[in-house]
C-alpha cells in the first residue's frame, strides 16, 4: 500500500506540485540509501563550491543538481515520469541516459518497475556482458614522468570467457589537447584544464599499450563484488559517459580517485585512500585490499618479461648462440630458440613502433615461416610473478628516528620524506634499483654542542638503473638536487647545495645491480673558498638485495673539483636495509669522505605509510 | 552435401567486394576516437561533435564504426578491429601455432581454437604473404581460409 502511495505522488509530480513529496522521499530513504543518492551525484568534500565534482551539467536535471539531493531526486522521479524529456550527449530518456539511477530508485521503490527500450544501453552492456570486475594495476613507466608512479583501470570480465583479452577496460583518463607544450599540458593538468572520462576500450588494447609497447608488467586483482555490483557500476559508467566529465587535476581528482569513487558506489566499507601530495594508484589497491575487496592478483608478464623468463630458461650455450644469431641473422635455431627469438624479434618491433627495418624484417619473415612448419606447440612456461607487486610495498611517506656518531659527538635525529621509494629500500612493490624521492629532510640533535640543527633537506632524488643488455640497451641516469651538511668542515653544522647529473651504464637483474655513471656535479656553499665547487662526478654503485628483507648498497662517488684543492674526492656510502615488516624498516648506514678522513655512521628505524 | 558453388561466388563477392573497399575502410576502425582526442573538451569544438561523440562511443568501443560493411561471418568488424590492434601478436602465435591472441582472433569468428590455430599454421605463408601487410589483407586472407575449407567451416559453426 505504501508503495502505491508513493507511485501515486511521484506521478503528482508532473503536474509540477511543489517539491514537498520528493523531499519526503528523500527523508524517507535510510541512511545507507541516502549516503548513495550522494554518491551517485558525485557529491565530495573535495569541492569548494557547489558539491558535486560532475563538471559536464547535462549529468544534473535539477538546475540546483550539483548542490541539492533533494532536489535533483525530485527532478529525477519526474523526469523518470516523462518519458518525451531527453538528456546527454544521446538525447535519451531518462530511464535510458540513467540507469543507475533507474535501479536505485526501483530499488528504494520510488517509480515502479519501468520496461524501458533502450537500444544503445542494451547492446552497449551486452556487449561487455561482465560478470565480475578487476581492478589493474600496471608498473611504473620510467620513461615518462606522468607514469612514475604506476596506473590503476579496471575491467569488466565477460560471462562464459576464455580470454581476457576480449575482454573491455574502462580507465578514468584525461582528454589532452596534442596541440599544448609541456608548459600548458602541465598547468592545465594542475588546475583541471582537460577533462577527465571513463575511456572504455577491448582489454587487448590496453594490454598492447601498457604490456607490449610500453613493456609494463600487470596485475589484475578480481574485485569481491556481487554481479549486480558490476551492472550497477557499469551503468553509472553509462551515465557518465552520456551526460558528463570531470575536470581532470593530475594530483587530487585524478585516475586512482574516480576508480575508488566508483568502486565507492558499491561497497558498504567507506574507502578512503590517504590524499597526500597525490592519489597515488598503489594507494587505492592497498586500501582496497585492506578492506578485503580484492582477490589475490594474477600477474600478467609483459612481453619483454615474457621474452626474459624464457629466454632465461634456455642452457647457457643456446643462450651464446641465440646472442649471436641476433647479431648475424643466423636462422639454424632450435625451437625453443626460435620461439625466444620471434618474441625478441617482437620486442624490436614494438620499440620500433611496429615498423622492423628491412634486413630484420626479412629475417623475421624467415623465421617465422621456418616456426610455421614445426608442429610442436611452444613451450609452455609458468611466468613467475616479479617482485613490484603493489599491495605488498612499502608506503610512500615515511618518518624515521636514528641515531649517528660523527665528529666525536652523537646525534639524534628524526627524518620524514613526503614520497616515494629510497635506493635502499626493499624493492617489492617498486621497480628495482631505482630511486625517486622528494620534499624530505632531517632534524638532528647534537648531543655534546647541545644544538638543534638539520642533517639534509632533498628537494629531488631520482635514479633510474637498467641493465644493459644485447636486447634491451637502455641508458642509466641520476639526478640529485639536496642540500646536506658539509663532511669536509669539522664541524656538524655545516652545510651545502649540491646539483648533480649523472648518466651511464648498468649490469645486473632484479637481484643484483652494478652501475657506472658519469656526469657534472656542482655544489654551493658559503664555506667554499669561492662559495662554489663544481666539476666531473661519477658514482659506482652496488646494489644486492639478498632476498625480500635484506638489501645491501654501496654508493662510491668520484668527484674532481675544478675550484678548489683536496681532489679527487671519494665518497664512500654503504648502507644496509632490514625490511622488519611491510611498513617497517631499519637500515644501518657508513659516509667516509676519503681525503678529509671524515666519517659518520649511524642507524634508523624508519615507518611508512 | 557441401554446396561448392554457394561459396565459390561468396568468395569471389568478398574478395571482389573488399577490393574495392581496402582503400578506405582499414583506417576507419577506431578513427572517429582519434579525431575527438585531437579536440579539447573544453574547447568549442565540442559543441559540434559533441552528438558525433557519443554515437561514435559506443561503436569505437567495440571496434566497429567505420570498419568493413560487407560481412560473411557475424564478427567479421570484431575480427577487424583485433587484428588491426593485434597484428604483430597475431602473426607471432599464427606461426607458432599457438597463444593468447591467435585464440583471441578465433573467439571474434567464432571458430574452435584449436582447429583454428592448427589449420593457421599449416597456411601460415599464405596468409602472411608479401602482398599481405595491413591487417584488412590478412583478415580477407584468414577468411578465405575459412570459407574454402569444409573443417574450418565446421570449427567455425558456418556448415
Amino acid at each position: 500500500m505504501r508503495t502505491y502511495l508513493k507511485y501515486f505522488f511521484s506521478l503528482f509530480l508532473l503536474f509540477e506540485t511543489a517539491n514537498i513529496q520528493a523531499v519526503s522521499f528523500y527523508d524517507e530513504l535510510s541512511l545507507d540509501q541516502q549516503k548513495l543518492w550522494f554518491k551517485l551525484l558525485h557529491y565530495s568534500p573535495l569541492r569548494v563550491s557547489g558539491k558535486s565534482l560532475a563538471d559536464g551539467k547535462s549529468f544534473f536535471i535539477s538546475p540546483m543538481g550539483d548542490e541539492d539531493p533533494k532536489a535533483e531526486l525530485s527532478a529525477t522521479i519526474k523526469a523518470f515520469n516523462q518519458l518525451d524529456k531527453k538528456f546527454g550527449k544521446g538525447k535519451l530518456s531518462a530511464p535510458c541516459a540513467f540507469p543507475a539511477r533507474k535501479i536505485f530508485l526501483e530499488k528504494n521503490k520510488l517509480i515502479p518497475k519501468i520496461d524501458s527500450e533502450c537500444p544503445d544501453w542494451k547492446r552497449w552492456y551486452q556487449e561487455i556482458d561482465p560478470v565480475s570486475m578487476s581492478l589493474v594495476f600496471s608498473d611504473a613507466y620510467p620513461n615518462n614522468p606522468a607514469s612514475m608512479f604506476g596506473h590503476t583501470f579496471i575491467r569488466f570480465n565477460k560471462k562464459n570467457k576464455t580470454n581476457d583479452l576480449l575482454d573491455y577496460g574502462a580507465s578514468y583518463e584525461a582528454i589532452t589537447d596534442p596541440s599544448d607544450n609541456a608548459v600548458v599540458y602541465t598547468l592545465k593538468g594542475l588546475f583541471g584544464g582537460y577533462p577527465g572520462l571513463f575511456d572504455l576500450h577491448p582489454y587487448y588494447k590496453k594490454v598492447n599499450s601498457y604490456s607490449n609497447s610500453e613493456g609494463r608488467n600487470l596485475w589484475e586483482y578480481k574485485l569481491k563484488i556481487k554481479k549486480e555490483d558490476v551492472l550497477f557500476l557499469l551503468a553509472h559508467i553509462w551515465e557518465i559517459y552520456n551526460t558528463t566529465y570531470f575536470d581532470y587535476y593530475f594530483l587530487d581528482e585524478n585516475c586512482s580517485y574516480h576508480l575508488l569513487e566508483l568502486i565507492q558506489l558499491v561497497s558498504e566499507e567507506k574507502l578512503k585512500a590517504p590524499l597526500r601530495w597525490f592519489y597515488l594508484p598503489r594507494d587505492i589497491i592497498v586500501e582496497l585490499y585492506k578492506n578485503d575487496l580484492l582477490e589475490e592478483p594474477v600477474f600478467r608478464p609483459s612481453l619483454k618479461e615474457k621474452f626474459l623468463q624464457r629466454f632465461n630458461k634456455l642452457e647457457e650455450k643456446e643462450k651464446e648462440s641465440l646472442r649471436e644469431s641476433y647479431k648475424t641473422y643466423k636462422q639454424d635455431l632450435t625451437t625453443d630458440q626460435l620461439d625466444t627469438m620471434i618474441m625478441l624479434m617482437q620486442l624490436d618491433r614494438y620499440r620500433q613502433e611496429g615498423e622492423l627495418d628491412q634486413k630484420q624484417q626479412s629475417y623475421f619473415n624467415n623465421l617465422l615461416i621456418n616456426r610455421s612448419k614445426i608442429k610442436t606447440p611452444k613451450k609452455e612456461i609458468s611466468f613467475k610473478p616479479t617482485k613490484s607487486v603493489p599491495h605488498l610495498g612499502h608506503g610512500t611517506e615515511k618518518f624515521s628516528i636514528g641515531h649517528s656518531y660523527q665528529h666525536d659527538q652523537n646525534i639524534s635525529h628524526i627524518f620524514y620524506r613526503s614520497g616515494y621509494h629510497g635506493l635502499t629500500e626493499s624493492d617489492i612493490g617498486y621497480s628495482p634499483f631505482s630511486e625517486f624521492t622528494f620534499l624530505g629532510g632531517s632534524l638532528t640533535y647534537l648531543h655534546k654542542d647541545q644544538k638543534l640543527t638539520y642533517d639534509h633537506i632533498n628537494i629531488l632524488s631520482v635514479t633510474s638503473l637498467h641493465p644493459w643488455s644485447f636486447y634491451y640497451s637502455q641508458l642509466s641516469w641520476r639526478i640529485k638536487v639536496i642540500n646536506e651538511e658539509l663532511m669536509e668542515t669539522d664541524t656538524v653544522n655545516d652545510h651545502a647545495t649540491t646539483s648533480n647529473l649523472h648518466l651511464g651504464l648498468s649490469y645486473g637483474n632484479d637481484h643484483y645491480i652494478l652501475s657506472l655513471l658519469g656526469g657534472l656535479k656542482l655544489r654551493y656553499s658559503p664555506h667554499f673558498n669561492e662559495n662554489f665547487e663544481t666539476g666531473p662526478s661519477a658514482d659506482f654503485i652496488l646494489g644486492y638485495q639478498f632476498n625480500n628483507q635484506f638489501k645491501f648498497v654501496l654508493d662510491i662517488n668520484y668527484f674532481y673539483n675544478f675550484i678548489d684543492e683536496n681532489n679527487p674526492r671519494f665518497t664512500l656510502n654503504p648502507v644496509l636495509n632490514y625490511q622488519v615488516a611491510q611498513y617497517v624498516d631499519i637500515e644501518a648506514f657508513y659516509k667516509y669522505l676519503t681525503n678529509f678522513n671524515q666519517y659518520k655512521y649511524g642507524l634508523n628505524i624508519g615507518y611508512s605509510f | 552435401m557441401f554446396n561448392w558453388s554457394k561459396w565459390i561466388v561468396l568468395v569471389a563477392l568478398i574478395v571482389l567486394g573488399r577490393a574495392t573497399f581496402a582503400a578506405d575502410s582499414s583506417s576507419g576502425c577506431g578513427l572517429g576516437w582519434q579525431v575527438f582526442k585531437k579536440n579539447s573538451l573544453v574547447s568549442s569544438s565540442l559543441r559540434a561533435t559533441t552528438n558525433a561523440f557519443f554515437l561514435n562511443t559506443i561503436a569505437m568501443t567495440f571496434g566497429t564504426s567505420g570498419c568493413a560493411k560487407h560481412s560473411i561471418v557475424k564478427n567479421d568488424k570484431k575480427s577487424l578491429h583485433f587484428l588491426e590492434n593485434n597484428l604483430p601478436m597475431v602473426q607471432a602465435e599464427m606461426a607458432m601455432g599457438s597463444g593468447e591472441y591467435i585464440n583471441g582472433l578465433a573467439q571474434t569468428f567464432g571458430c574452435d581454437e584449436n582447429t583454428f590455430s592448427g589449420h593457421m599454421q599449416n597456411n601460415y605463408s599464405k596468409v602472411f604473404n608479401q602482398n599481405n601487410k595491413k591487417a584488412y589483407d590478412v583478415l580477407i586472407a584468414v577468411e578465405k581460409e575459412i570459407v574454402l575449407n569444409p573443417t574450418m567451416l565446421k570449427a567455425c559453426g558456418l556448415i
